[in-house]
């Protein structure tokens, strides 16, 4: 195995957090989660991610036995073993040392076969640029020590980021706490994006009707309103 | 029907461009069995239908990139393929065979068209032909196979299946354009052959459907949601039923061969439809 790339920001000031990790990861409480979509917006607006695609969404579960809602933003699980990695023929996704799973957008032709691989619908074909693009965990927020933009927005502290290859980080002894486990573990992929009180039903739930389209009969994000 | 969403990025581009792939293997190796029996017969009877069959096998795979290379969402950067090379990645390795394969043929089709009938291609050429028109023929279930997080894809299953309609698909194609050449006796063999070919799709997709952890909402759009009408008119009366009751029938017209070898491609091609779409959507990966 080749040495990783270095993370962008290695050498510069203000990145003590980011650079100490061994593991960048995220747990969501789904106990907290109140389906405001507030991490989807925030993240659309600080990554400008193009109408129609998300880089990060808020799942409307029905439980049809209680007739209530479950929420479930789903993202980039940032795979410890991803399988868009090994798809991609140019090697446009890669690892930074932190672990997170990045789109190199120079590389990328657009192939699709990430998109094929990702088990979570996590990756989309940026219509702009035709390449493929995903969640970076707010690569260039973190390096300065902020937040991802979703963490930051969540007003019911629902996500939480940090490093889940330290055990003595707060966000691994929250997962550790909370039993957090990963979502859809069939898949084999050992996600970094871990989930608190996430029920087997969800699995199959969410796997409904995920795609966008006007057949959808759930929420609409968003609409295109301009004038053709 | 409107397939294309992000939910299954291969479309209709990918269908054809892994149909031709599949082809290009299918008239190397009939190239290659014309071959053989030409060296032993030695009398350049077969070599307008070896050339045909490289031709047939330069142009389909030519064509099927053109098609890989449209469906590409920064077509302009398709020469990246050539430059970077990720070696877990199937689509990497089908980049250099594919070009392997090209140039073989290529070779081949200079060597038959310069040296002319008797043994022109030597025994090393024929053992790459067969090997990278073989390696042709497994990449595309190997390029799917890769997600597997999609159950339908499982490799282990698609490898033998969509070499078997590769090389089926080829060998129809190559009697379709080389038909007045074929004998009765050499038609009636292939009869029997087909007949055999169908049983194993059959029993080859049938084993995809059963043993693969495909989850009962993607059976349903399969079997009688949105893809119903080419599983049941395209692939099993189409590319199965019709083929297979012509195969049994007395009659050896050559025109009923033909439309029996017509059907045998659209199958295929049907069928190769069902895997791709049907093995993408948000139904298909959930295992559990």
């Amino acid at each position: 195995m080749s040495k990783l790339p270095p993370i962008p920001w290695e050498g510069t000031n203000n990145n003590q957090r980011a650079l100490k990790m061994k593991r960048a990861g995220m747990v969501v409480d789904l106990r907290r989660c109140i389906g405001c979509h507030a991490c989807s917006i925030a993240c659309k607006t600080e990554n400008e991610v193009p109408l129609g695609n998300f880089r990060n969404r808020v799942r409307y579960l029905e439980q049809a036995e209680s007739e209530t809602l479950s929420f479930l933003p789903l993202l980039c699980m940032h795979c410890q073993d991803a399988p868009c990695l090994d798809a991609c023929p140019t090697e446009a996704v890669t690892r930074l040392e932190d672990g997170r799973v990045v789109i190199n957008q120079e590389n990328c032709c657009g192939m699709k076969a990430c998109i094929a691989a990702c088990p979570y619908g996590a990756i989309y074909i940026d219509a702009k640029s035709g390449r493929a693009d995903k969640c970076d965990l707010c690569t260039h927020r973190t390096s300065l020590g902020l937040e991802p933009a979703c963490v930051a927005s969540c007003p019911a502290d629902a996500l939480r980021f940090g490093d889940l290859g330290d055990p003595e980080d707060p966000l691994t002894e929250y997962a550790n706490r909370h039993g957090a486990r990963a979502f859809k573990e069939s898949a084999g992929t050992q996600p970094s994006i871990l989930y608190v009180k996430q029920e087997k039903w969800m699995e199959q739930a969410a796997a409904t009707g995920v795609q966008l389209s006007p057949e959808d009969d759930e929420i609409v994000y968003e609409q295109n309103t301009r004038q053709s | 029907m409107n397939f294309s969403n992000a939910f299954t990025p291969f479309g209709w581009p990918i269908v054809i461009y892994l149909t031709l792939a599949g082809l290009a293997c299918g008239a190397t190796l009939c190239a290659v069995a014309f071959l053989h029996f030409e060296n032993k017969a030695k009398d350049g009877q077969s070599s307008s239908i070896v050339k045909t069959s490289l031709y047939l096998a330069v142009a389909s795979i030519l064509i099927g990139s053109l098609f890989l290379a449209y469906d590409l969402g920064s077509s302009g950067r398709f020469y990246l393929n050539f430059l970077e090379f990720n070696p877990s990645s199937a689509i990497a390795w089908g980049t250099r065979i594919i070009t392997i394969f090209v140039m073989l043929c290529v070779f081949s089709l200079v060597l038959l068209n310069t040296k002319g009938p008797g043994k022109p291609i030597g025994p090393v050429l024929i053992g790459l032909l067969v090997l990278f028109s073989l390696a042709v023929g497994i990449y595309p279930a190997l390029v799917l196979g890769q997600a597997t997080a999609r159950p339908l894809w499982e490799p282990l299953l698609l490898i033998p299946l969509f070499l078997l309609l590769g090389i089926h698909t080829g060998f129809a194609s190559v009697q379709l354009l080389t038909f007045n050449k074929w004998t009765e006796e050499s038609l009636a063999k292939i009869k029997r052959l087909d007949i055999g070919i169908i049983i194993l799709q059959v029993i080859l997709f049938g084993l995809l459907i059963s043993l693969t952890s495909f989850s009962s909402a993607g059976k349903e759009r399969l079997f009688s949601g949105e893809f119903a009408i080419w599983f049941w008119v395209g692939v099993v009366l189409i590319g199965w039923a019709l083929p297979f009751f012509t195969s049994f029938s007395a009659s050896s017209s050559k025109k009923i061969m033909l439309l029996s070898q017509l059907c045998f491609i659209f199958g295929a091609f049907a069928l190769r439809t069902v895997i791709v779409f049907g093995g993408q959507g948000a139904q298909a990966f959930i295992s559990s």
